[in-house]
């Protein structure tokens, strides 16, 4: 599977991040969608998809809710309620409603950005090139993730030990269960900061930050990575462009109207965009020897 | 306007600014040993409780580091563990919110340190009981700016109307976190704390160190058994004749 260079990455996924926050029409909300779906599925990413769908539906139907009872801007209503002591007289319109929905999809395009990346990139390859730049903080992330996978091998031990010495962790009582883990936790605070006191020792030791750090391996920049930074470009261009004449913008209030030929022709062109990219990836699954030359 | 993008480009910029700072620090290695462990604890304590909804230890832990190693120690360890339990859990939007909610408890419960010195195990329940709900505030926030129209106070409270019961279990679940754990695992906090405020010497100054020493202090045995905790006195508050 094709694997990008981290910084073209954060830059395209940034541009994408930008475009669903700004852009307010729906067919410009459902074409970037459209495209991160399927760059998902092509990069064998269906399960995480599903799980996220499952997770944004949720907020997707808060949102349509929330905004439907809201807002008492639309004209054509589909409801309308009796006086409510302090909220007053409801309606539900369908511009409200229309305006729910594309915030939700806005939502979901905005979730899947977060996994886009984590599926285009590879996460050493993003780890290695933070680490360039901002070495403590990296450290600091790479200490944490170590140390999850010692406290998970530390909790097992310790409570193997307790339970040698007659802790019942099983108890149907749930006080009772909480005081017999209440120790673990303890032991386990301890032991864990004893240890980085350790660790840090021992990185001191080493001599730790007294030069330059080593670096065994670098990310070259491939072919693929300098086609998607100029489709970046390309994007960045047309995004900027299409803010300067307002373009992209739809206002579902007061009456849903009907949608500009400008705006369709432009988002023709920001679909040819994507469809180079999708092309691409489409190609590296279809042909091995694409993703070896590029 | 377009308050969403503008929160959004606002919050990434000082993120960014604050990992620079981070970065140009001087930081000991112990500290950031230290900082690792306390996010490691504070993001993985998260996992277990997932299935529970929002109760969150993770403010909770953070609350403590802040409180005992001080705020900016409270917003690192805030920071860091959001990345690492959105490892697990999820990373999306919400992340820098997180980052930035879990950050500020970190570093108010710094701040409450240094305003009183000696809380009590109420105060410091409450505070943490108040930041079960301006997390989930801060967290509201974005999702008020982002995907909420028109932007009124009307909006505003229903917003933050519909999700008050899970920031009730929230705060609740801080409140009872503090009460029953919070003085125990303070003591612990600041027994590491005590540990990690050493003096760093590099070994070209160790002769430059000891001529100070021979001026200013005298070696006195006797001076050294009168005081348990120093190992030298100083030679113009020497009472011992013997020596002089």
């Amino acid at each position: 599977m094709i694997k990008m260079h981290p910084l073209i990455t954060i830059f395209f996924s940034l541009t994408l991040f930008f475009m669903i926050l700004t852009y307010n029409h729906p067919l410009y909300i459902i074409s970037i969608l459209f495209f991160i779906v399927v760059c998902l599925i092509l990069l064998d990413k269906k399960k995480e998809l599903i799980q996220v769908a499952k997770y944004s539906i949720y907020n997707m139907v808060l949102i349509l809710i929330i905004n439907s009872l809201i807002s008492q801007s639309g004209r054509t209503i589909i409801y309308k309620s009796a006086r409510i002591p302090i909220a007053g007289k409801i309606k539900i319109t369908v511009e409200a409603l229309a305006f729910g929905a594309n915030m939700g999809l806005k939502l979901v395009g905005i979730v899947l950005i977060f996994l886009l990346y984590g599926a285009m990139t590879d996460r050493d390859d993003t780890f290695s090139l933070f680490s360039k730049y901002a070495h403590k903080f990296t450290l600091i992330l790479s200490m944490t993730t170590n140390i999850i996978h010692r406290l998970k091998l530390e909790i097992c031990r310790v409570k193997d030990v307790m339970v040698l010495r007659g802790v019942d962790f099983h108890q149907k009582n749930l006080v009772k269960r909480v005081k017999a883990y209440y120790p673990i936790l303890k032991v386990i605070l301890i032991s864990s900061l004893e240890g980085s006191l350790e660790r840090a020792e021992a990185l001191y030791s080493r001599g730790y930050g007294k030069g330059k750090r080593t670096s065994y391996a670098q990310r070259q920049v491939k072919v693929a990575d300098y086609i998607v930074g100029a489709v970046n470009l390309i994007l960045l261009f047309l995004f900027g462009y299409g803010l300067f004449f307002n373009i992209g913008s739809y206002n579902f209030y007061p009456v849903l109207k009907k949608f500009d030929d400008r705006d369709i022709i432009y988002l023709i062109l920001i679909d040819f965009v994507f469809l180079i990219i999708l092309l691409i990836m489409w190609g590296c699954r279809r042909w091995k020897f694409l993703e070896c030359r590029i | 306007m377009n308050y969403g993008l503008i929160s959004a480009a606002v919050l990434l910029i000082a993120l960014i600014l604050i990992f620079i700072t981070y970065e140009k620090q001087n930081t000991s290695i112990k500290e950031i040993s230290l900082v690792a462990t306390l996010s490691g604890l504070a993001g993985v304590s998260r996992v277990p409780f997932a299935a529970i909804p929002n109760v969150q230890p993770t403010t909770f832990l953070v609350i403590i580091s802040g409180y005992i190693f001080g705020p900016k120690y409270g917003f690192t360890v805030g920071i860091v563990a959001t990345i690492v339990s959105n490892s697990f859990l999820g990373h999306g939007p919400w992340t820098p919110w997180q980052m930035l909610a879990w950050g500020m408890a970190g570093f108010s419960a710094g701040v409450l340190k240094h305003i009183l010195k000696t809380p009590s195990k109420w105060i410091l329940s409450i505070f943490a009981f108040a930041w079960g709900f301006l997390f989930d505030y801060i967290m509201n926030l974005w999702h008020w700016l982002f995907f909420i129209y028109p932007l009124n106070l009307k909006s505003f409270i229903a917003v933050y109307a519909a999700s008050f019961y899970f920031d009730l279990m929230h705060a609740v679940s801080n409140f009872i976190f503090v009460y029953l754990f919070g003085a125990d695992f303070a003591k612990i906090l600041q027994r590491f704390k005590d540990r990690l405020s050493f003096t760093e010497m590099p070994y070209e100054k160790i002769d430059e160190w000891r001529d100070k020493c021979e001026k200013d202090y005298c070696f006195n045995p006797y001076c050294f058994n009168k005081s348990n905790k120093f190992y030298f006195c100083s030679k113009s508050k020497c009472n011992s004749k013997s020596f002089e």
